[in-house]
């Protein structure tokens, strides 16, 4: 890899390893061997890190890494739960793909029951940010409804202040320290430097399962289709009768009616964490969304149309996935299939076909999610919610979207906070004290 | 006359007891209707019609052994419309004679086979255990014009036989008629070796009234029927046929066929719409089409994805298939027998309106939908080349965008078996 060498050899010349330290810890054991002079080497195409000591800066019940809406659940559902809990995101905001993303669709809000009635199923913390938002009217659709981001990450930063949730934005998360199966510690890369937290129990809900993969579990890298969201003004001053008007592709409605978000399908079978691949992708799409906003103004009667924002976090489907204790299949997902362990339910959103029928989205069976498909099979303190949980790729569309990482995120928050609460490892948590808590959230379990 | 619901033919209830299991509306699969490849008057025309004969066709040629040593072996045992037909005959207190009727069965034996030889087994259908089968139709389809259509056949043979008992069976029936002839060229073997002469002349014993071999009249009706007549007989059908042939190659329904299907020409003429297939698939796809337009056609089987589609792991019809209509395909073969191909409305596309989907990608098992265009004009794209036609976008598709289209008029593939899109893409 003449391109990684490079890399490497520049991160030398400036004196400064984070870079190609990042790209080698993933295949390294964390805390692998030290260097011995203390100098940074360049070797083979990758160097040694000189070893060094990272402060401590905080301790906590449950440190959440990530703070998309699998994270922001996680956190809360921790806190409410009596659990200390720090919060890690990269960005300077609530929701992640959701809100940073302007993925604004909460899908997968409603599924039907064995009785054959469709009925919301996102309850507990996401059905309370859900009915926040629709109160301020800044949510569209009563089914999968369509939010306003900011709103979004308003109604979200207030719910987590409440919680008494220590929030550590602008920190990206690059490493664990994981001793006989057991994370000690943390490492995050931040303004202060890199900084060290030690959390009793992990919950990752980094997307990508950057956590799981430093902790040495096994997982698979999917490859999917990446897009890049942008939102569009004036969309209400649209000149239908203008001459010369064409339909062009304005996207869907927000909850502002100026306001309009724009979907991209995007480059298929990507890998989300090629850093090179993700900043070619960037590059691509930041000129591809300015030329075709460009297109659509010198559209006649689109003249008042303006690229509001394109999505500062780019939107990458799917990544890693666990190998955990159980996965959770799409025929799990069809057969109204109960788990004792289930932690929540989540709905679906788009009709599929299953066993050669089709199956319409309202007809759609909820589906529980067991517990045992956000633990990991060795470490012992981390727990894995998000579209990183253990499913099978053919549930994939309804596995990863806003609404099921919200369940999977409530539902991995309350249980780290039973576990460190009853002194046991995530594996040998109370299954029953979990459901009872969540219940007492307002989860619906089915 | 002895009584035929006789107690003494148990193997004959036995059979037909089987008959009605596997015509039944259980989930059967292959074993759909097993009993028709026992026929060896379908075997014979989808040997004659040079449809691709498998290994389904021997128990036919067992069957045809013991026929050949005792005339009428199959009817009083194997035969579900037989025992039917007896039981209804039996029902009539005074019957009418049968034996003033000239013997119809063989005339058609001839003209089915002369018809077949012309690639156009048309008469196949007038099989009695494909009329036995084709009766089940309501069971699995309701009371749907085309199902009550299936079952009129059975009806009216059983309508004749209760107005002329075994009128059907000894007089009009082919597969009695295969029978009557092969037991004739037997007899007429033996007659030339004077010493087994003598004995065959003696009247046999009369069981269930179905006559016992060298009976009188039929030998005068059989010397007959050798002659002049049966000369004249195979003229008229191979005309017929050839007709019929071309009269089926000029249509262009459009229909879709099960995978395997033969080109729409012969498909229509070489199956005997018994009703296996649409028993055999899973996904229960398979409807008899009713389009009076298209006479050639009726009651054949044509693909409805509605509500399922053509599973990528199945080749259920194909074994079912008593005549080869649609042939016995390996499931490796699949990606090569085209029912139709995808076509998008893409102004109904969820993509193409911005939305998140790929559900026609997804559900594809022959990796023939793609996503194409540029970033902002995302749509699926059908790849001709791949698209068998199995339906699982269609079936799939939130909005109902997708459509299978049947192909224009169909090429037959090198070999016979599966079709080849005339040209990818054209409209049919």
């Amino acid at each position: 890899m003449q391109r990684r060498d490079f890399i490497a050899r520049l991160g030398l010349m400036a004196g400064g390893a984070v870079v190609a330290s990042r790209t080698t810890s993933g295949a390294e054991a964390p805390g692998g061997a030290p260097a011995k002079d203390g100098d940074a080497k360049a070797a083979a195409g990758k160097i040694l890190e000189p070893a060094r000591e990272i402060p401590v800066v905080a301790q906590a019940d449950v440190v959440v890494v990530g703070a998309g809406p699998a994270g922001v659940a996680a956190a809360i559902g921790a806190a409410r739960a009596g659990a200390s809990t720090i919060l890690v995101e990269r960005y300077n905001c609530l929701g992640g793909l959701w809100t940073g993303g302007l993925v604004l669709p909460l899908l997968a809000t409603h599924g039907t029951g064995p009785d054959g009635k469709r009925k919301q199923v996102i309850a507990g913390i996401g059905g309370e940010m859900a009915a926040k938002l629709a109160k301020m009217k800044m949510a569209i659709h009563e089914i999968d409804p369509v939010v306003d981001p900011e709103a979004a990450k308003y109604a979200m930063e207030v719910m987590v202040q409440e919680a008494g949730i220590q929030v550590l934005y602008h920190c990206w998360a690059g490493n664990a320290v994981v001793k006989d199966g057991v994370i000690e510690a943390l490492l995050l890369e931040s303004k202060s430097g890199r900084v060290a937290v030690a959390p009793k129990v992990v919950v990752d809900c980094t997307g990508d399962g950057d956590v799981l993969a430093w902790s040495g579990e096994a997982f698979e890298n999917m490859r999917y289709h990446i897009g890049l969201v942008h939102r569009l003004g004036n969309v209400d001053r649209i000149d239908k009768n203008k001459p010369g008007y064409k339909k062009m592709p304005i996207g869907n409605a927000t909850p502002l009616k100026s306001v309009n978000w724009v979907n991209m399908n995007g480059e298929k079978n990507q890998d989300g964490l090629d850093l090179f691949a993700l900043a070619k992708l960037q590059q691509k799409y930041r000129i591809a969304i300015w030329e075709q906003v460009e297109k659509i103004r010198a559209t006649p009667g689109h003249e008042e149309v303006f690229l509001l924002e394109v999505a500062p976090q780019l939107g990458v489907r799917m990544s890693r996935i666990l190998d955990g204790q159980y996965r959770l299949t799409f025929e799990d997902s069809m057969s109204h299939k109960a788990f004792d362990d289930a932690i929540g339910v989540s709905g679906a959103w788009t009709s599929v076909e299953h066993g050669g029928r089709k199956v319409g989205a309202g007809e759609r069976p909820a589906w529980q999610i067991p517990y045992r498909s956000l633990v990991p099979k060795k470490t012992r303190n981390l727990l894995v919610a998000g579209r990183c949980f253990c499913f099978d790729k053919a549930l994939v569309e309804d596995a990863r979207v806003i609404g099921t990482c919200m369940v999977t995120g409530h539902g991995a928050g309350v249980a780290a906070a039973v576990a460190v609460k009853a002194g046991s490892s995530v594996q040998d948590a109370d299954v029953a004290k979990i459901r009872a808590t969540l219940l007492q959230q307002k989860a619906y379990l089915g | 006359m002895s009584r035929l619901t006789d107690s003494s033919r148990p193997v004959r209830w036995a059979s037909l007891a089987v008959a009605c299991l596997l015509a039944a509306p259980l989930p059967l699969g292959v074993w759909a209707g097993m009993h028709l490849h026992f026929s060896p008057f379908l075997a014979l025309q989808t040997f004659l019609s040079r449809a691709p004969l498998s290994w389904f066709a021997l128990p036919a040629v067992l069957v045809l052994l013991p026929v050949i040593r005792r005339e009428r072996w199959f009817c009083q045992n194997l035969c579900p419309t037989g025992a039917l037909c007896d039981a209804v005959s039996a029902c009539r207190k005074r019957p009418r004679s049968w034996e003033r009727f000239p013997p119809i069965h063989k005339t058609l034996l001839v003209a089915a086979l002369a018809f077949a030889a012309c690639g156009a087994p048309i008469l196949a259908m007038l099989d009695p255990m494909a009329l036995f089968h084709a009766a089940w139709s309501p069971a699995h389809l309701g009371w749907t014009v085309a199902a009550v259509l299936s079952a009129t056949g059975l009806l009216l043979v059983l309508s004749i036989s209760l107005l002329w008992p075994r009128l059907w069976c000894l007089r009009l029936c082919p597969l009695g008629g295969l029978q009557a002839l092969a037991a004739e060229l037997n007899r007429a073997l033996q007659r030339r070796s004077a010493a087994v002469a003598a004995e065959a002349a003696k009247p046999g014993l009369e069981i269930n009234a179905i006559p016992a071999p060298g009976r009188p009249a039929d030998c005068v009706a059989g010397k007959a029927f050798l002659g002049r007549r049966s000369l004249l007989v195979v003229i008229a059908g191979v005309t017929g046929g050839l007709i019929l042939r071309r009269a089926a190659e000029r249509r262009a329904p459009a229909v879709l066929r099960p995978p395997g299907a033969l080109s729409e020409d012969r498909f229509a003429t070489t199956c005997c719409r018994c009703g296996n297939c649409m028993r055999a698939c899973p996904t229960r796809i398979l409807k008899p089409a009713v389009d009076f337009e298209d006479p050639f056609g009726l009651l054949a089987p044509g693909v409805r994805f509605s509500p399922g589609h053509c599973l990528p792991s199945c080749n259920a019809c194909g074994h079912a298939c008593p005549t080869g209509a649609i042939v016995a395909f390996e499931v490796e073969e699949k990606g090569r027998l085209f029912i139709g191909t995808a076509e998008i409305r893409l102004d109904e596309c969820l993509l193409v309106q911005g939305r998140e989907c790929n559900r026609c990608v997804a559900s594809c098992g022959y990796r023939a939908v793609d996503v194409s265009g540029g970033l902002f004009e995302s749509r699926p794209e059908i790849d001709a080349s791949r698209c068998v036609g199995c339906g699982a976008c269609e079936v799939a598709c939130p909005t109902g965008a997708i459509r299978i289209r049947p192909f224009g008029p169909m090429v037959p593939e090198a070999g016979g078996k599966g079709h080849r899109p005339p040209v990818a893409g054209r409209q049919g």
